[in-house]
């Protein structure tokens, strides 16, 4: 198997009833961080109940294949057992007044999402390269770590690999999953064996409800009141409590040994890992196997699980954490890189400068313009390389500098092309996160957005819909030094400035005062 | 009745197992040499746990890097090693497919409750697939099994198979009931001559004589020969025997602490040994 991943991505870009596109964009990051870089992306296949958001995931991950369809309203097989009341007497195990329309339809949504997308791979005749079956609201946005992706170079390919948490005796997590082609491929079906479980065509409902759930083992009311969400957060407190202390019973003395001494000791009392039937015992007899009740049937992470087990794919299957390894710094893929044109506050350099400039960007440059001097154009070209221009702006003011550069972008890229503004190539090469600013320049192509100021402002209203945005009114960062907008939205704001762009308080307080500006909340340069 | 005394059932067979204890699982080593039933043995120690995890290792004239720390140690020459992440990928893609590989007669020792590591045994664990019979404790011949490895467990072995070949440093010499086997030399530090270390000495495994015993003495590269060999050779009975039987491959017997255990003479060395049987770190603890 080469080195190489074909990424599957399902289910909702954009939950229903609701206009939450955030999941959807700190997903598109998520992945770009954790996805190694030695194994590179070659194929991304997409299916979503998003038709109208066929466009966005064209401009964001670029699929060789996808599907978009209308959500489906009705699993008459399962809905009309649940309605009947002859269904509810034969659903003696499981089938409950709890199940609601909507989360069936939910549920439901969910696998058969995940088993098109895995179909649209296989019609696709794609290579044998490992599989990533991912969601597209992939990413911690409300989340604790727990579901965060996890994929190393140095793993074996021949393993399914999912999220470990302390819940998985319950059910296995399905945001992501590793796997080779072989596995990947028997999730073509996952949809069937969901419906056939919550149907009580198979034994899902009754080992799940009564005659007990594999690899579980009864709790005694300690583990039980352990688990619970309040002892978990005076445990975490109490850990906190000791990590100071201990930090604050420094030195040599015998009573402040002696005290470490009791400190350490407690403390590894405590901070031990969560122990899982799963993993830590020995699966036992069957009657303390673990049963629950019939409401919690309708669990797609228990649906999971019983899917891997009847599939006999337990024994490939592995699960990890993001503490397992430390493998950040061999992390990181841009996915479908987003070209921009880039201004820069800086005099033409020589052509090697400007190709290494270039290079060394993990976005496509389609253009750089040199604003300070003779104001040039490098545009890159394919088959000549890079072809270099010179500009006669009306003045050698900032502002009709800027306006000549950016109505040649508009003409030779178009009204929508992304236009980053830097002081200098040093400093945009420097982005020490290129996955925020390729999500972030495809967030601005597709809303349209005139400006986005970039140098980090801490003060302002987070957005709702896109991770480290904020709309600040009023501020102190000088305007067009290091911004990302549209071409024709920059030119917009460009025209109310006056000549000299880099002073005048004044006006910036004024300016400031009338309209809020969208800035990145956090320094990525 | 608490879940750790309940008999369990195990989960390919249904034929019942206990959690691992260091008696027991010393017994079921004795019963697999006895009936001659083919097996391997591997261990994960602190060294092969940080290399998995893809954390710089560095054990080298009298420094001990590890875990970002910084320490002093007395180590031979022999135990030199150098893991660094950068350069170490194919080693570490060869220790997590050993430590992720399962099979009946392949059995991993991993690092446990008595050594104050609960997050490692569970990690390992998780690479196993879960738990298994299979897993059995890193320090299965040392500790509180040492003095009963050394006098019984190791004779036995020895003397229940023809052929023995011994996989150990290049400064070994054969002796006692191990002089009748064949040695397979390694260099110092390995790690950096990884491929062709592994590659040379696998060929020469490979040709072992049907139903041989292989014990080595190598560090990280016992893990990944025994996961191959498991793979390709399995009437082989391989065991990663780390530093017990020193003495006998004529290496020092002063680097562990359970050495100390052997033989003491001096009333400083039996109190020496005394004193460790009273650690909490001694008697294996799941």
């Amino acid at each position: 198997m080469k080195n190489e991943l074909i990424l599957v991505l399902s289910g909702d870009i954009c939950h229903p009833q609701s206009a939450d596109m955030l999941p959807f964009w700190c997903g598109f990051i998520e992945l770009q961080r954790k996805l190694c870089s030695s194994i590179k992306v070659s194929q991304i296949v997409g299916h979503s109940w998003n038709p109208e958001l066929s466009d966005l995931v064209e401009l964001v991950y670029a699929p060789q294949a996808k599907l978009h369809e209308q959500q489906s309203c009705s699993y008459p097989e399962l809905l009309e057992l649940i309605n009947s009341a002859e269904g509810l007497k034969k659903g003696r195990y499981g089938l409950s007044a709890d199940w609601n329309n909507e989360s069936i339809r939910s549920t439901l949504n969910r696998v058969r999402s995940l088993s098109r997308a895995v179909q649209l791979m296989d019609a696709q005749l794609l290579s044998e390269h490992q599989v990533l079956i991912a969601r597209w609201d992939l990413g911690p946005s409300n989340k604790a770590k727990t579901d965060q992706l996890v994929i190393d170079a140095g793993l074996p390919k021949e393993y399914l690999y999912l999220q470990y948490s302390s819940k998985v005796d319950v059910g296995y997590a399905d945001i992501w999953m590793l796997a080779p082609p072989s596995i990947a491929r028997q999730f073509s079906k996952f949809d069937r064996v969901v419906l056939d479980s919550l149907t009580g065509k198979n034994s899902y409902l009754k080992q799940f409800c009564k005659s007990g759930w594999p690899r579980t083992c009864r709790r005694t009311w300690f583990e039980t009141a352990l688990s619970h969400s309040i002892s978990q957060s005076i445990h975490d407190q109490l850990l906190k409590l000791i990590e100071s202390t201990w930090m604050q019973r420094q030195g040599r003395s015998f009573t402040r040994k002696i005290l470490r001494r009791m400190i350490t000791l407690f403390q590894s009392r405590l901070d031990q890992p969560p122990q899982t039937a799963e993993n830590s015992y020995v699966p036992i007899a069957q009657n303390t196997l673990r049963t629950f009740s019939p409401a919690c049937a309708l669990n797609p992470r228990a649906l999971l699980k019983y899917f891997i087990l009847s599939e006999g794919l337990r024994e490939r299957t592995r699960f990890l954490t993001n503490e397992d390894f430390e493998i950040a710094s061999n992390s990181g893929q841009v996915i479908n890189p987003q070209p921009i044109v880039l201004l820069l506050w800086d005099e033409v350099q020589d052509n090697g400068v400007i190709k290494h400039a270039m290079h060394s960007s993990a976005l496509p440059i389609s253009a750089i313009f040199y604003l300070e001097g003779t104001v040039k154009a490098c545009i890159t070209e394919q088959r000549e390389g890079v072809v270099s221009r010179v500009l006669q702006p009306k003045s050698s003011s900032s502002k009709d500098r800027l306006s000549c550069v950016l109505d040649f972008t508009i003409q030779q890229f178009g009204r929508s092309s992304p236009v980053v503004i830097m002081p200098s190539a040093a400093i945009y090469n420097a982005c020490a996160d290129w996955h925020y600013l390729n999500a972030l320049i495809k967030f601005i192509v597709w809303k349209n957005l005139d400006y986005v100021d970039l140098t980090g402002s801490e003060n302002g209203k987070p957005s709702l819909e896109f991770p480290d945005l904020q709309t600040v009114n009023g501020g102190s960062f000088p305007l067009f030094n290091m911004a990302a907008g549209t071409a024709i939205g920059m030119r917009s704001i460009l025209n109310k400035a006056p000549p000299e762009l880099k002073v005048i308080p004044n006006w910036l307080h004024q300016t400031l005062q009338e309209s809020s500006v969208i800035a990145v909340g956090r320094a990525i340069f | 009745m608490s879940v750790l005394s309940n008999p369990r059932v195990h989960i390919h067979t249904g034929t019942p197992h206990t959690l691992p204890t260091g008696v027991g699982d010393l017994d079921r080593f004795e019963q697999l040499v006895i009936k001659q039933t083919p097996f391997t043995f591997i261990r994960f120690s602190d060294g092969e746990i940080e290399i998995l995890r893809n954390r710089k290792l560095l054990i080298a004239n009298g420094i001990t890097e590890f875990r970002g720390q910084k320490f002093s140690n007395q180590f031979p020459e022999f135990d030199q090693k150098r893991f660094d992440p950068r350069l170490g990928k194919d080693v570490r893609r060869d220790l997590l497919s050993s430590a992720m590989f399962s099979d009946w007669s392949y059995y991993k020792g991993v690092p446990t409750r008595h050594n104050n590591a609960l997050d490692d045994r569970e990690f390992m664990l998780r690479l196993n697939g879960g738990f298994t019979p299979q897993m059995t404790f890193s320090d299965l011949f040392v500790n509180s099994n040492f003095l009963r490895a050394r006098s019984h467990f190791f004779p036995l072995l020895a003397s229940s198979f023809k052929e023995i070949l011994v996989v150990g440093n290049w400064r070994c010499e054969l002796s006692g009931y191990l002089k009748k086997g064949r040695l397979i030399k390694i260099p110092d530090d390995f790690f950096s001559s990884y491929q062709i270390t592994l590659d040379s000495v696998l060929a020469r495994l490979l040709e072992a004589p049907r139903y041989a015993l292989i014990l080595s003495s190598a560090s990280s590269l016992s893990n990944v020969l025994g996961h191959r060999l498991r793979l390709s050779r399995a009437d082989l009975t391989f065991l990663d025997i780390g530093t017990v039987l020193n003495d006998l491959l004529g290496l020092s017997m002063s680097t562990r602490t359970y050495h100390k255990l052997m033989q003491p003479n001096t009333l400083r060395e039996r109190l020496t040994s005394w004193r460790y049987r009273q650690h909490s770190e001694y008697l294996l603890r799941w």
